[in-house]
C-alpha cells in the first residue's frame, strides 16, 4: 500500500496504484500510517497489515463500560450507562463520551443522608442512544449478559491497551494502602473469561499479573455466584502508576502516597 | 432449596426490592419455613469483598427490607452491588449460623492464625534468607462474621473479607452502624472468624522494606478450563 498526501482532500490510500480510500487526516509514524474514521475509530496501515483501531479515548471508554458499566434495551430506548460514586470518574466518562460521539450524557444522582447529616451520593451517567449502543455491542464491549465482556485486543494498538486497562481498573479495581505501608493492587470481575483477557493484557506490556483466582472457597459464603480476582505484584505498581494511572481520585491520591513510600525506599 | 439471582449490576437500583418480592412471592409454599436475600458487593477503595444476609420467616416485607439492605451497601463507600440473591428453605436454617464470640476473641482468633501461618512458611527458601535480618509479616485474607439481632428479620449477617484485621474490623463496624440506623438491626450478637486451613496456602508475593517484608499468601488454585461455565 502507499499513501499520496493531495492539495485538495488530504491523503490518498492506495492499493496496487488503485485509490481504496480518501482521508482528510492522518499521522505518520515510524512503522504505520493512523487515518482518522469515526467515533475513536482509525485505520491503521502498516507493512504487514491494516486494521480498525481504537484511540486511547474510545478505548478507555470502552474500559469504563466494561467495568462500571451497561449497555441495555429497553421497550423505547437504549441505554449506554456507568455508575460510580466518584465524580471526577463520572466527569472523566462524560468527556471521553463527548470526545468519541459528540455527546454529553445525561447526569444522575441517588443520595442517602446519614442521621449525623453527612451526604453520600452515588452517580449514573447515561447515552440514550441506538447507534452508540449497537457500535459498542459490535465490537463486544459489554453483554449479551449483563456481567460479559471481552477487551476488543484485535483493535487496540499499545497505547489503546493502557487506556482500556485504565477505564477497567478505574472502575473494577482497587488499591488498597494500609497504614505500615503496604499496598495491593487487584482486579475483579464476575465474569472470568474477560478477567483472563484482561490479565493477558497486562502481559502483553511487560506486567506480571498473577493468575486469576476465585475467591477463597474456604472462608466465603456458600452462594449461587463466583468472584474472581487477580493482583499485580508489588514490583509492578510503580511501572502500573506510571503507564496505566487512573481518573479515580482516591486512587490518584493514594498513587501519590505509594509513589512517595517507594522514594523513601530507595533512600 | 430455591436459589435465584434476582438483580445484578447493571440493572436500575429501583428494581431490587420489586424483583426480590417477584421471585419470593412465587416460590414460597406452604412447606418454605424460611428465606434468605443476600447482596454480595465490593467496596473498592480498601478493597473488602462483603456479604449482607437478612433471614425472614414471612414473604411479606420482603420489598422493603431487601430495598433498606441494598441502599445500606450501595452507600458504604465506594462499593459495587454485584448480585442479590434470594434463597427459599424448608427448614429454618439461620439458626444454625451462630457466631457468639466477642470481637477480642476473635482478634486473638486471627493473631493466632497468623503465628500458624509464620510457623508453616518461615522455613521457606525464599522467606528463611530474609527473616534473618528482617521482620515478616505474612497477610491471608481471612472472613470477618457478625451475627445481628433484628426486630424486622429473624437475623442479619455480615461476613466481609480482607487480609488487615483492623481495616476489616472498622469496615464491618461501620456496616453494623449503618444497618442499626437503618432499623434493619438491633443490636450485635457476635462475631466469628472463617480462616481456612493453612496447607492449601501458597506465597504469591513479597514486598520488602527497609527493615520488614510483607509476605503475601493465597490458596492454591485450580487451572481455568475456558470450556467450563464460570
Amino acid at each position: 500500500m502507499t499513501i499520496n498526501e493531495t492539495e485538495k482532500c488530504g491523503y490518498e490510500l492506495l492499493k496496487s496504484g488503485e485509490v481504496v480510500g480518501i482521508f482528510p487526516e492522518a499521522r505518520i509514524e515510524e512503522s504505520r500510517v493512523i487515518f482518522k474514521l469515526s467515533h475513536g475509530v482509525n485505520l491503521e496501515v502498516s507493512e504487514k497489515r491494516a486494521r480498525e483501531t481504537f484511540s486511547p479515548e474510545r478505548a478507555e471508554l470502552c474500559g469504563l463500560i466494561a467495568s462500571d458499566g451497561t449497555i441495555c434495551k429497553y421497550v423505547r430506548t437504549h441505554e449506554v450507562s456507568f455508575k460510580n460514586v466518584d465524580c471526577e470518574l463520572i466527569d472523566g466518562f462524560c468527556r471521553l463520551a463527548d470526545e468519541v460521539y459528540d455527546i454529553k450524557p445525561h447526569l444522575y444522582s441517588t443520595s442517602h443522608v446519614t442521621k449525623e447529616g453527612e451526604k453520600r451520593e452515588y452517580y449514573r451517567a447515561v447515552i440514550y442512544s441506538k447507534k452508540v449502543a449497537y457500535d459498542l455491542w459490535m465490537f463486544g464491549v459489554k453483554g449479551p449478559g449483563y456481567y460479559e465482556f471481552h477487551p476488543p485486543i484485535e483493535h487496540l494498538d499499545e497505547e489503546g491497551i493502557k487506556a482500556y486497562l485504565r477505564g477497567f481498573f478505574s472502575g473494577d479495581g482497587n488499591v488498597s494502602l494500609c497504614k505500615d505501608g503496604q499496598h495491593e493492587f487487584r482486579v475483579y470481575s464476575s465474569f472470568r473469561e474477560g478477567l483472563e483477557e484482561i490479565r493477558e493484557m497486562f502481559e502483553m506490556l511487560g506486567f506480571h499479573p498473577h493468575e486469576v483466582r476465585e475467591e477463597d472457597k474456604e472462608i466465603t459464603p456458600e452462594g449461587i455466584r463466583k468472584r474472581f480476582y487477580f493482583t499485580i505484584p508489588e514490583e509492578d505498581h510503580l511501572k502500573f502508576i506510571e503507564e496505566i494511572g487512573t481518573r479515580k481520585a482516591e486512587f490518584k491520591r493514594k498513587f501519590e502516597l505509594i509513589k512517595s513510600i517507594n522514594g523513601r525506599r530507595e533512600d | 432449596m430455591y436459589a435465584a439471582t434476582v438483580w445484578g449490576w447493571g440493572e436500575r437500583f429501583e428494581d431490587v426490592g420489586r424483583n426480590c418480592k417477584k421471585h419470593v412471592d412465587k416460590r414460597w409454599k406452604e412447606n418454605i419455613k424460611e428465606c434468605k436475600i443476600e447482596i454480595m458487593a465490593s467496596e473498592r477503595n480498601d478493597g473488602v469483598c462483603y456479604w449482607l444476609t437478612v433471614y425472614l420467616s414471612s414473604p411479606r416485607d420482603v420489598e422493603k427490607i431487601a430495598e433498606d439492605l441494598f441502599y445500606t451497601a450501595l452507600f458504604k463507600g465506594d462499593t459495587k452491588v454485584d448480585f442479590v440473591n434470594t434463597y427459599l428453605f424448608d427448614s429454618m436454617v439461620s439458626n444454625k449460623v451462630v457466631c457468639r464470640k466477642s470481637i477480642d476473641e476473635v482478634r486473638n482468633e486471627f493473631d493466632m492464625f497468623i503465628k500458624e501461618v509464620a510457623k508453616r512458611f518461615r522455613s521457606d527458601s525464599k522467606i528463611e534468607p530474609i527473616a534473618k535480618v528482617k521482620k515478616v509479616e505474612f497477610n491471608v485474607d481471612v472472613c470477618l462474621i457478625c451475627e445481628l439481632e433484628s426486630t424486622v428479620a429473624n437475623k442479619v449477617v455480615i461476613d466481609a473479607i480482607h487480609w488487615d484485621f483492623e481495616l476489616l474490623s472498622n469496615f464491618v463496624k461501620s456496616l453494623i452502624d449503618d444497618l442499626i440506623e437503618k432499623e434493619l438491626a438491633s443490636r450485635v450478637l457476635g462475631y466469628g472468624l472463617r480462616t481456612g486451613s493453612t496447607d492449601s496456602l501458597e506465597i504469591v508475593d513479597i514486598g520488602q522494606r527497609k527493615e520488614m517484608v510483607f509476605v503475601r499468601l493465597e490458596r492454591r488454585n485450580k487451572p481455568f478450563d475456558k470450556n467450563v461455565d464460570s
